[in-house]
């Protein structure tokens, strides 16, 4: 039996709209998945999703929750080079950053350096979160966990989540930040695969069509 | 009255010389033959009426009767002459050696004449009469006539008549019972119709080979689905006979050659023949199958076997058939030889009558890779009886050697699969099929036979492939049938359980357990193995296991109590066993803890507040409450920091009112706490500050000031003390500050951080309560970072802040005014 999604619940679903768009490009924000798992094709494609997360049961399901819920994705290492930067010059830094090989650790460097101190206390816990709620969903349509364990899991992360930040654009902000953080840059890129878009870009259209949703910040 | 007999030999009969009691034997014939009103008769009966003698019937006497060659000229007359015998051979009147030669030179000639329509069905009966009497007769007549036929039914050549003696044989029963011959002292003895040595000697001329020879030409010869004469040999057919055999195993192969084109050509089996038994017995012709290479033939052959040989006769047979199965590339599998017959020896009995080596045969045809699709279907279908034998998860019992032997999952991997090292490719090529593969579920029933030696049997690299094939089959489980999953699943969860027993990768336990979901049948396992791995008080514990449990402990209390099922357990047995851990550890484990207690207070206050809504969180509650317990009287007071020690008196006097233990425990800590840890010098600072008669200008500076400050700086937010005064003093005093500073790089960097924190905080900007704080927060980060190497990085970022629009307008402008004042 699934609950009924209140508008409370909705508001707290709505966290992880915007990872939830840019997995794909038509869910249905205002269900408990976002995905229509009668459709043979949908559900294929959350079991790929699924898969690319590692998440093959309700055990792995939990355990990848636990380590978006710890930092362990991304906040604890953001959070460990940005203490490493805050000490660092304009200059000592571009000597570490330019010594640097990896075009993915660059990219990481110079992210963390941009927020290093506006970060300190947030870090990137809207990121993390938003991935939180997005693979309960994707978990819910698999069968993996109730729609009650959701909805209580759901209630503690909003709670978390209204505290740390302050309204939809500053978390929102952060979603796409730790997305930078762990994908790189979305530099415009022409062989891009059609049909894909960033998670800035989704950012936008979310705000163009579902602007009412993302405009109270309910603490 | 027999007309051939009163026209014919009547007239011939010489009757003057006989004696007496020869007479009366005539006389007895003549009666017979009804021949009273003859004159013979009575001349006969005149001559001797007075005598009163035994009758006597001698050799001439019976040619007078029997040998008259001249009727035979005639074939109708000689067949009506014969037939008129049938009253006196019932009377035992038999002709002599010579009438019966003669008798035996009409009927070779005659064989197209007796099967005619010239003579009537009965006379032909008669006829047969005539010589079923003479065969079963105690006399000279039985051996001749006895010969005669035997020849006639060994006779390939004149087949036509050769039939017509076998069909009348067999229907009157003549060549059965006994037959006589007379011995060196003219007695006559009887032997049966059976193949031995006498049987030989009397028709073979001694010579077993010229028998054997004349029946394996006989054997394929005769009409379809009509007796022949192998029916006619079928009584004859001895222990003696299987015993020449068993010698001769050359002549076995013959046979065999012989029955295998009888069943092609005549459709017809020889199933006596071929399970010929001797006295010990012994099945000579299908032991013998064990010792050739097959063809066809013996696959027909060993089809029809008796099915009450001993098994052990019959071991070589299989390993025979399985050669000819793998023979040409298994091409055999095509024929009709293996559709009709070798399918059938696959699937009459049990799978315990074949050799073990029909298992790696099977595995070896239907493996999906490398097998043909329609052997696999086929082997599948045969051999999938290895699995259904047994429902207790045991292997079958196969034949090794000449043994019944319950099979060993460690016996099948190291001896018949041979895959214990090295050979793992041979299992991961089974992955590309999926449960509902035979195969697979046989080879999850060896591994879990095997499970407690698998450790030994594969070194850890080859357990990761194990481990790999048993997941994935595990999870393909779930478009298998419930009956499969049923059997299977539990087999292959504790087969993991075991080999992984002792893992300490708890990657591997939590993919373990994660198998729970596929299948009721395996809940409880998975289940019960994670707890064995979780909370396990013969192992060590270490920092990240208690850090697990107390997040599974949100899993619990996330799922209504339906996931991380053994959660109470540990909650209710490790509370001082996780706290005397922590207490040997010889790093500062304060803040590990601290991080702990405020995880399992703020789960112990969730389910405070949901205990109305189900009974689950008051039983959460109370686990975590005797946890707690446990754990807080065993942790030594040094372990747990002050602010925790606080924390925790304060919830627990409004939580734990019910629990005097636990308060107790709670208290020991604010007590030590209260005790040991003086006002720092600091702290007696601040409340100095605070009173509102001290001069701050007069105040120099003092390096204490300064880590006040940087405390304050650091901790505004969470203390909620904003410590205007002290951050003025140092204003004031700026230039022996920052000489001060300039000594210690450490601290000006936090400083500068710590300042830098404070530009971006909204509360602190102007038109806020707190502006004051703010703005001599502003005046000291330009003052300190102004002309320092920070300089221009810390003016580009915070323009970059400024311009970004996620401030307030007011904290924009005072950022911007930051820049400049950095600049100018």
């Amino acid at each position: 039996m699934t609950v009924e999604i209140t508008p409370k619940i909705q508001d707290w679903l709505n966290l992880s709209a915007l990872v939830l768009m840019n997995n794909y490009k038509k869910a249905d924000l205002n269900s408990w998945y976002g995905f229509d798992i009668e459709d043979h094709l949908q559900l294929k494609n959350v079991e790929r999703i699924a898969k690319l997360h590692g998440i093959h049961s309700g055990v792995h399901l939990r355990n990848s929750l636990h380590r978006y819920e710890t930092g362990e994705m991304a906040s604890n290492a953001f959070e460990k080079l940005a203490m490493e930067l805050r000490s660092e010059t304009t200059n000592t830094f571009e000597t570490k950053y330019n010594a640097l090989q990896n075009p993915s650790t660059k990219n990481a460097y110079k992210l963390v350096w941009r927020y290093r101190f506006s970060l300190k206390n947030e870090k990137l816990y809207g990121y993390e979160f938003a991935y939180y709620i997005f693979l309960m969903r994707i978990g819910g349509a698999l069968g993996y966990i109730k729609s009650e364990e959701i909805a209580m899991r759901l209630e503690d992360v909003n709670t978390r989540l209204k505290k740390t930040f302050s309204s939809w654009d500053e978390f929102h902000r952060n979603v796409c930040i730790g997305n930078e953080f762990m994908r790189g840059a979305a530099e415009p890129d022409i062989s891009k695969f059609p049909g894909t878009e960033t998670l800035w870009e989704c950012y936008q259209r979310l705000n163009i069509h579902h602007a009412d949703s993302f405009k109270e910040w309910n603490i | 009255m027999s007309e051939i007999f009163k026209n014919t030999i009547i007239p011939k009969l010489e009757t003057k010389q006989l004696e007496a009691p020869t007479a009366k034997a005539l006389l007895q014939i003549l009666e017979l033959q009804e021949c009273q009103n003859t004159e013979v008769f009575k001349d006969v009966k005149n001559s001797i009426d007075h005598e009163n003698n035994e009758a006597v019937f001698t050799e001439e006497l019976a040619q007078q009767i029997f040998y008259h060659p001249a009727v035979y000229a005639d074939e109708k007359e000689g067949v009506a002459f014969v037939i008129s015998w049938l009253p006196l051979l019932e009377n035992g009147f038999y002709p002599d050696k010579k009438s019966c030669e003669k008798l035996t030179q009409f009927l070779y000639f005659s064989l197209s004449y007796l099967q005619g329509e010239a003579i009537s069905e009965k006379e032909r009966t008669q006829v047969f009469n005539v010589l079923d009497a003479l065969v079963h007769s105690e006399s000279s007549a039985s051996f001749i006539i006895t010969s005669f036929l035997i020849q006639r039914v060994f006779d390939i050549q004149d087949y036509v008549g050769t039939d017509f003696i076998i069909q009348n044989c067999i229907t009157h029963e003549i060549l059965n019972g006994t037959y006589s011959v007379q011995n060196s002292e003219g007695k006559f003895s009887t032997y049966p119709f059976k193949i031995n040595n006498d049987f030989v000697q009397h028709f073979f001329e001694g010579d077993w080979h010229q028998l054997i020879t004349a029946i394996h030409k006989v054997l394929p010869v005769g009409r379809v689905r009509l007796p022949g004469a192998y029916h006619v040999m079928l009584p004859w057919l001895s222990e003696e006979l299987a015993t020449f055999y068993n010698g001769n195993i050359e002549l076995v192969y013959a046979a065999h050659k012989a029955l295998s084109e009888r069943f092609i050509f005549m459709e017809e089996e020889g199933f006596a023949f071929l399970n010929l038994q001797t006295v010990e017995g012994i099945f000579p012709l299908i032991t013998a199958l064990g010792k050739k290479e097959w063809d066809a033939g013996d696959v027909l052959l060993f089809n029809h076997r008796d099915k009450n040989i001993p098994q052990i006769q019959i071991d070589q047979c299989y390993h025979r058939f399985l050669d000819w199965l793998k023979a040409d590339r298994g091409s055999n599998s095509y024929t009709e030889a293996f559709q009709k017959f070798g399918k059938h020896i696959l699937e009459e009995e049990s799978a315990a009558v074949l050799p073990v080596e029909f298992i790696a045969f099977w595995f070896e045809k239907c493996n999906h890779r490398t097998g043909i699709p329609d052997q696999i279907e086929l082997y599948n279908g045969l051999f999938s009886r290895f699995l259904k034998m047994n429902s207790d998860g045991k292997l079958p019992v196969v034949r090794i050697g000449n043994e019944d032997v319950q099979l060993t999952g460690e016996y099948l991997i190291t001896e018949i699969f041979q895959i214990s090292n090295n050979r793992t490719k041979w299992i991961s090529d089974l992955e590309s099929s999926n449960i509902s593969d035979p195969l697979n579920q046989f080879l999850i029933l060896t591994f879990y036979d095997a499970r407690e030696s698998l450790p030994t049997l594969f070194n850890s690299e080859n357990q990761e492939v194990i481990f790999a094939y048993l997941e994935k089959m595990a999870y393909s489980a779930k478009q298998a049938t419930q009956e499969i999953r049923k059997d299977s699943l539990p087999l292959l969860v504790k087969t993991l359980a075991e080999l992984f027993a002792e893992t300490n990768n708890f990657t591997r336990v939590n993919k373990i357990w994660a198998l729970k979901n596929i299948d009721n049948s395996v809940l409880t396992l998975c289940n019960d193995y994670a707890q064995l791995q979780y909370v396990n008080e013969s192992r060590p514990l270490f920092l990240g296991l208690l850090q697990s449990w107390y997040n599974f402990l949100s899993d619990y209390y996330y799922s209504l109590g339906s996931e991380s099922v053994w959660v109470p357990h540990m909650l209710n047995t490790q509370g001082r066993r996780s706290a005397a851990y922590l207490n040997e550890l010889d790093e500062n484990v304060t803040s590990f803890v601290n991080k702990a207690l405020l995880h399992l207070f703020d789960f112990h206050k969730k389910s405070k507040q949901k205990a109305d809504s189900n009974t689950l969180f008051q039983s959460i509650q109370t686990d975590i409450e005797n946890y707690l317990e446990d754990f807080l009287i065993e942790l030594m007071e040094y372990n747990l920091a002050k602010e925790t020690a606080n924390n925790m008196y304060i919830y627990s006097k409004a939580h734990f009112a019910h629990r005097k233990t636990l308060q107790d425990a709670v208290h020991k800590f604010h007590d030590h706490h209260k005790e040991v840890e003086p006002k720092s010098e600091k702290a007696v600072l601040i409340e100095q500050l605070q009173t509102s008669e001290f001069d701050f200008s007069a105040v120099a500076f003092d390096p204490k000031y300064a880590d006040a400050v940087l405390h304050n700086l650091e901790n505004y937010k969470t203390e909620g003390a904003c410590d205007s005064k002290l951050l003025e003093v140092l204003d004031t005093n700026i230039s022996e500050f920052k000489t001060w500073l300039a000594e210690t790089s450490a601290t000006e960097a936090k400083f500068i951080q710590a300042l830098y924190m404070t530009l971006l905080d909204k509360d602190l900007a102007p038109e806020t309560p707190l502006e004051t704080y703010g703005n001599l927060c502003r005046s000291l980060f330009v003052k300190l970072a102004k002309g320092s190497k920070m300089a221009s990085s810390y003016e580009m970022g915070l323009k970059a802040m400024a311009n970004s629009g996620a401030y307030p307008e007011n904290l924009t402008t005072a950022l911007l005014q930051v820049v400049n004042d950095l600049k100018a």
